[in-house]
């Protein structure tokens, strides 16, 4: 089952707030990483799957209630929507915590996994791998 | 002979297969029962619903990687509190593709607890050691290269020997590893002896068919023994369903992993005359902390796991570096936005370290209201206690090789700045559902015993309901054995395998 429009909407709306910015951080686009968590979503177990979008909902609706705002959290404007965000991730009730950390994850594993952040953070992965392969065939290509 | 999903998919016509054995799963059970068996002279026929790949498939994109290798992309929820984040294999290889390839013999305490307390007098270290070091061999097991340990590494044995705490240098299957770690998303060298470049060719070598890209659905039975499997071809990323496939077998083996093999008993509602498939599940609960240091450090160059702190290995806590990508560690902490910026631009000055706990308690699978694995483990007060204690000392560790701060697995105390702080964790208690919490190591669903009325298998794996149905995986753990399981569901299912081959004429005329 892949997410609509609407799911897609609400995973942009908190992925502006979940992503780093300002500073020296690197910019990588919403949609990539909205893309991303679309890609995920179907590995899912068939029941987490199926409230992946029930989830959601609560983050968008319950913004009628817990905001306690007139706007949907998708509406909101950004400022709002931190803070609104933050009451989820600090908050008391274990669900909205929980729910909240699994869509945060995805967009952050997005976010760190772009090679544009990667490098930014000295991660050179690619390098170190050519260089100690080659080093391995060099020293034990007669044992391998 | 392989073959994948996208072979047989074209082909397009459902496929029946007669062998002496079919093997459900690739992984370290799998695999050594499966080479075991074909190269005693068996037709053996091995079904795996992941994917094929290659070192030539292994990027280093974690992001990528995790979707194809691991089970629901890496994401099942064990639920309870707190819940637990479960990793596993689901590819040729299995978990062996995809772990950190820590080769340990079963420790002797653990034998004698299972001589001791479940009657599995069978199982001495004397009575094993020739499978051990049969599995030994076959994988490679020794340790790294000096060349091949990092900075992280060396930073661990330096703040236990300041503290004069017992390690032990890595032992890990693998051939002049040269430290790239990426084992958690395939090895790109191949310097990692997984499944997947040891077992598998062996197999295929001696006639050994396998199938990837195929979920067995039904366990068959002529109504007493065990008669072979029906499964269903699905692509390993798409999930689009494929031809069916039946292996009418005389002995079938169920080595999906200590998740996996209970389900598809439960689905199938076989060998649980005992009421003991899916309990007694144990999981090695883990949490990690990070120390950051002034200088970088690069703790992402080495090997993956240079050593050991032992120290406390008889208390059941194991602690040891775990370095993972920038993606996996910045979702592991509760930070977001510029938060998470700040703290993540030192990931060159972080160094990673995770505590196990050889567990107590027990939780349990079943199935869930769409006949998948559900996973249910709420961890005990004393085992709890453990994993801070576990989180206090790995902390204290860090401090004393030079971190200047930790970061901790705690939604709500997430920092420690000296270890004079760590004292703090034990000034008030920290609620269990708010630790973040992980493991990779499943085991105990189908326990071994020499009692049919509280064991799901015999001391050689045999279930004691159907003749003929074996498992070969980390099921039959009777209890935790407190070090990375590889090598003993290696050796376990390599004596399942020559005890089928010893006994030709019970099990295959």
């Amino acid at each position: 089952m892949a997410l609509g429009g609407w799911s897609r909407r609400v995973v942009r709306a908190l992925a502006e707030v979940v992503l780093p910015d300002g500073g020296d951080a690197p910019t990588v686009p919403t949609s990539q990483i909205v893309d991303f968590v679309v890609s995920y979503v179907p590995h899912l177990p068939t029941l987490l799957r199926l409230l992946f979008p029930v989830g959601l909902m609560m983050l968008e609706l319950g913004a009628f209630v817990l905001g306690p705002s007139l706007l949907p959290f998708s509406a909101m404007s950004l400022a709002r929507r931190r803070r609104y965000v933050d009451g989820w991730v600090h908050g008391g009730w274990r669900i909205r915590r929980d729910l909240i950390k699994a869509v945060k994850g995805l967009c952050l594993l997005a976010y760190y996994s772009d090679a544009r952040v990667r490098a930014r953070l000295g991660y050179a992965v690619e390098t170190h791998v050519a260089d100690v392969s080659a080093e391995r065939l060099r020293r034990h290509a007669a044992n391998i | 002979m392989l073959q994948t999903f996208d072979e047989i998919a074209a082909g397009g016509r459902d496929i029946t297969v007669d062998a002496d054995v079919v093997v459900v799963g690739s992984g370290a059970g799998g695999g050594a029962i499966a080479a075991e068996l074909a190269e005693g002279g068996r037709s053996v026929v091995v079904v795996e619903e992941g994917g094929h790949y290659t070192s030539k498939d292994f990027s280093l994109d974690a992001a990528t990687m995790i979707k194809k290798l691991y089970r629901n992309a890496g994401s099942a929820p064990i639920l309870g509190r707190p819940n637990i984040i479960f990793s596993e294999g689901r590819c040729v290889g299995g978990s062996t593709v995809i772990n950190g390839a820590m080769s340990w013999r079963t420790p002797d305490k653990v034998l004698k607890r299972w001589q001791w307390e479940h009657g599995l007098a069978e199982l001495s270290p004397e009575a094993l050691d020739p499978f051990f070091t049969k599995v030994e061999q076959r994988v490679s097991v020794g340790p790294q290269d000096p060349e091949s340990i990092g900075e992280d590494a060396r930073l661990m044995q330096r703040g236990a020997d300041k503290l004069g705490y017992a390690w032990v240098p890595a032992m890990r299957s693998q051939k002049h590893c040269c430290g790239a770690n990426n084992c958690a998303f395939g090895c790109p060298t191949d310097a990692k002896q997984s499944v997947l470049v040891t077992y598998v060719p062996r197999l295929l070598a001696a006639g050994g068919r396998l199938f990837s890209g195929c979920k067995v659905e039904r366990v068959l039975t002529d109504g007493q023994r065990a008669t072979g499997i029906v499964g269903r071809f699905r692509h390993p990323e798409s999930g689009a369903r494929g031809p069916r496939l039946t292996v009418r077998a005389k002995i079938v083996v169920l080595a999906c992993g200590a998740v996996q093999t209970p389900a598809l008993l439960l689905r199938n509602g076989l060998t649980n005359s005992s009421g003991q498939v899916g309990r007694n599940f144990l999981c090695h609960p883990n949490a990690k902390v990070v120390g950051v240091y002034d200088k970088p450090i690069h703790a992402w160059k080495g090997t993956i796991q240079g050593n050991q702190i032992r120290e406390f290995i008889d208390e059941g806590i194991m602690i040891t570096t775990s370095m993972v990508p920038p993606g996996l560690l910045a979702m592991s902490f509760p930070y977001f936005g510029a938060r998470s910026w700040e703290v993540m631009r030192d990931y060159d000055k972080m160094l990673a370290a995770g505590c196990l706990v050889e567990d107590t308690g027990t939780g349990r699978v079943g199935l869930d209201l769409f006949g998948e694995a559900k996973m249910r483990y709420d961890i005990n007060d004393r085992d709890f206690a453990n994993l801070i204690r576990g989180v206090a000392l790995s902390s204290e560790i860090l401090f004393a090789s030079g971190a200047r701060r930790v970061l901790l697995p705690f939604d709500f105390m997430t920092t420690l700045e000296s270890a004079d702080d760590i004292k703090q964790l034990f000034a008030h208690p920290i609620p269990k559902d708010e630790v973040e919490c992980l493991t990779v190591h499943a085991m105990g669903t189908c326990k071994m015993g020499v009692d049919k009325r509280s064991s799901v298998v015999d001391s050689h794996g045999e279930s004691w309901d159907v003749p003929g149905l074996f498992v070969a995986d980390a099921s039959v753990f009777p209890g935790p054995i407190g070090v990375n399981p590889q090598i003993t569901i290696m050796a376990l299912a390599t004596r399942t395998g020559r005890w089928l081959l010893d006994n030709e004429q019970r099990y295959f005329h």
